[in-house]
């Protein structure tokens, strides 16, 4: 026998409270699970041996701690107005560059004097090895 | 109407109960203890990575640095890590060895910023011995966050 059903369950709405608590719980878990640090690569070069037969000369650039460089024996800061001027009086265009840090120097310091003297315009200098405070001076 | 089934219809239907005056409290407590969990958590989103230990440098590159397959991470605490297994400096080298098959050895660096040259050139002198000429520093733009 096909009998109609008694009564049909109303659809009842969905209540707005348990919908918050579930979005919210939604959320936190996407802001948990996502990565928000938008990485940048800051390129580094290391001085390699060449195999040029007459490889040129490098230059050297000593980093100070404080940020500041030693170039042919003169302390130099390249915050100044003139580092520019005075890098491209300085420094021979055609051959290499290579920074030496000292051994206490921070990588922030090293990462923000190579943009300094990319934007100074001397690109592409490699980093040297550490020195020893004795060394330095 | 078949008698029987008004009177399952009749005792179906319920008296309506009498509103109670605190029947939203609960409800409201519970998205109150949501908002407040969801502010505790989103306040210390910035400082996530400063309570892992590391602290990445900034730097005005807008380069952008996707996963590379072999990231090198150095901490203040000279912690050494190959593609996040944790390992020593002794070790590095062969272990690097066996991770730069490919012919373009790409190797990435995410070095803490407190991070000392001398440490830094202990782990760039074990790079370069691999024939390594350039590597890539993990940073992130000094726009998006305050300068130290």
């Amino acid at each position: 026998m096909n009998e109609t059903p008694l009564y049909y369950p109303r659809r009842r709405p969905i209540s707005l409270t348990p919908l918050i608590d579930v979005v919210f719980i939604l959320l936190m878990f996407f802001m948990l699970t996502s990565t928000f640090t938008r990485w940048k690569a800051v390129d580094l070069r290391l001085p390699v041996a060449s195999s040029d037969a007459d490889p040129k000369k490098p230059q050297a650039l000593l980093l100070h701690t404080d940020g500041s460089l030693l170039l042919r024996g003169r302390p130099f800061q390249l915050s100044e107005p003139d580092a520019k001027a005075a890098l491209s009086a300085a420094l021979d265009p055609a051959r290499p560059v290579v920074v030496f840090p000292e051994a206490d120097t921070r990588v922030q310091t090293i990462i923000s004097t190579f943009e300094r003297l990319t934007a100074a315009g001397v690109p592409g200098a490699a980093l040297g090895a550490a020195l020893e405070r004795e060394a330095a001076d | 109407m078949n008698p029987h089934r008004a009177d399952i219809l009749l005792t179906r239907v319920k008296p309506r109960r009498a509103r109670s005056s605190d029947i939203g409290v609960i409800p409201l407590i519970n998205i109150v203890l949501l908002l407040l969990i969801f502010f505790l958590i989103a306040g210390q989103m910035a400082d996530r990575q400063d309570r892992q230990g590391f602290q990445p440098p900034t730097s005005v590159s807008n380069k952008p640095l996707h996963h590379q397959p072999i990231t090198l991470s150095l901490n203040t605490h000279q912690q050494l890590a190959l593609n996040g297994e944790e390992l020593s400096f002794e070790a590095l080298g062969p272990a690097l060895q066996s991770a730069l098959s490919d012919d373009t050895p790409q190797v990435a660096l995410k070095i803490d910023r407190d991070v000392t040259a001398r440490t830094l050139h202990r782990l760039l002198d074990v790079i370069r011995s691999h024939n390594v000429a350039t590597v890539m520093l993990y940073s992130v733009n000094a726009e998006g966050r305050n300068q130290p």
